[in-house]
């Protein structure tokens, strides 16, 4: 007896055994709700505005060609949109996966940065690896101090704090992308890479030496997007993503965000200093 | 607004979230589909007012330009990608038992991406005509069409397949770069 084709295939279909994990989903779920929900022009008036919109770009363009150096080149401006200004501070998220040998995601840190241009950083870390266990959050780097974070492999998610900003042992640790980007981008380390299309967004790629890239939105002058090939180390690659960028004013309001307040969980300790036995030290 | 807007996301996610995800595995590796899991809901978390009421053809259309926009940027990531998986995918049928259903998934690997798409919408993502038209944007009849031809060709690959005739594989990409 013959089966009908279709049904058939509707027995072979593979993803039948392959259940969601409500863990995964819901953690899914709470990275995009993080997201900063920017609204969605309709695409009619955008269709409508196409030819003033292409009219404007070919005076943009015409200007660029005609005054050099009027806005800068590409890279110049997404420094400038990551770097605060006097009286100003830079609010940055990130969310970064860690893949396993298989390509699947280890774990994911979300980190929540505010620097100002006196130097003053406050930084938030959590931990998405294992919401089951309800996760972690850290609040790190006090003023006048400066954390890194190089332990990725690490279990237990430590946090080494060092005195000084200007510490040479720590010159090449960056605490977060951002200031991996502008760092590379002040020793004049990252070059051009062509653009690539990505999730649908075309990106300007900037490679380093390193062997990891940054990539830049040439539409909002953004630093959207960093990625690490690592090799044969673990984990195999980290990307970051760059969730919200924005500028605020350093005012009455606003210099609370640059305090570090209490938490139960900190853990501050003086640089150098030792590590525990059996830790790797950073 | 927002309050309302986050509890629409959150009622649109909770309701279609596996059915998105079993359309990506369907059609890629695991973490390519995971990755485009993610993008499709960021994209229906950012575009939520223009979410139509019945929002899983819609979500199913963005998945799938995920899909061929991961395509486009794999070639780049061509040498990660091998060293992570061990191999450049292939859509290929999963390892299995040889039998049953494995005939059905071999006759399926045989077939072009267009008819193949068309044939998991129906049969795996079990959509009727109607939302199956609205993921690949044609109308109902033309994809009524496509169905027909698409059961002639394949009961002619299941055919094949059960009279030995070797397969020739075919790469994931071309399941989601020729629509």
């Amino acid at each position: 007896m013959s089966t009908d084709p279709m049904t058939e295939l509707r027995e072979a279909d593979p993803a039948r055994e392959a259940p969601p994990d409500p863990v995964s989903a819901e953690a899914l779920l709470h990275r995009v709700l993080a997201v900063s929900p920017r609204r969605h022009r309709r695409r009619g008036l955008a269709w409508r505005l196409a030819p003033v919109a292409a009219a404007a770009l070919a005076l943009v363009a015409a200007a660029i060609v005609l005054l050099p150096g009027a806005e800068g080149p590409l890279i110049e401006r997404a420094y400038a949109t990551v770097t605060p200004s006097e009286g100003t501070i830079v609010h940055v998220a990130t969310v970064t996966g860690f893949a396993r040998d298989d390509g699947t995601l280890a774990k994911a840190v979300r980190k929540e940065t505010w620097t100002a241009a006196d130097g003053r950083t406050r930084q938030l870390t959590q931990y998405l690896d294992d919401p089951r266990s309800g996760g972690g959050e850290h609040v790190t780097t006090p003023q006048e101090q400066r954390s890194y974070h190089p332990n990725i492999g690490g279990e237990d998610g430590t946090i080494w704090v060092g005195p000084s900003r200007d510490a040479n042992i720590i010159r090449d640790v960056d605490v977060t992308v951002i200031d991996g980007f502008r760092r590379l981008f002040r020793e004049g380390a990252l070059e051009g890479g062509g653009t690539v299309t990505e999730s649908g967004r075309r990106l300007q790629r900037y490679t380093t030496t390193r062997g990891d890239d940054y990539f830049v939105d040439p539409e909002t002058d953004e630093l959207v997007l960093h990625r690490i090939d690592t090799g044969d180390d673990y984990p195999r690659n980290i990307e970051t993503r760059v969730l919200l960028t924005e500028r605020l004013p350093l005012d009455e309001r606003t210099e609370s965000l640059l305090e570090m307040s209490p938490h139960p969980g900190a853990e501050i300790r003086p640089f150098p200093f030792t590590p525990p036995s059996g830790r790797a030290r950073p | 607004m927002d309050a309302h807007r986050r509890d629409r996301f959150e009622e649109v996610f909770r309701a279609h979230h596996a059915t998105v995800r079993a359309y990506a595995l369907r059609r890629a590796d695991p973490a390519t589909a995971e990755d485009a899991v993610a993008e499709t809901f960021l994209v229906a978390w950012r575009r939520c007012d223009d979410l139509p009421a019945d929002a899983m053809p819609w979500l199913l259309a963005v998945a799938r330009r995920m899909l061929a926009n991961q395509h486009r940027g794999r070639t780049r990531r061509e040498r990660l990608d091998a060293r992570l998986r061990g191999a450049t995918p292939a859509w290929a049928p999963p390892p299995g038992e040889p039998g049953g259903g494995r005939d059905a998934l071999h006759a399926l690997a045989r077939m072009r991406p267009a008819d193949r798409e068309v044939l998991m919408l129906v049969a795996w993502d079990d959509l009727g005509a109607e939302r199956a038209a609205a993921v690949l944007g044609c109308t109902r009849v033309a994809f009524a069409q496509r169905l027909h031809r698409a059961r002639q060709r394949f009961a002619a690959a299941l055919e094949a397949q059960r009279a030995g005739e070797p397969p020739t594989p075919i790469r994931a990409c071309e399941v989601t770069h020729e629509h």
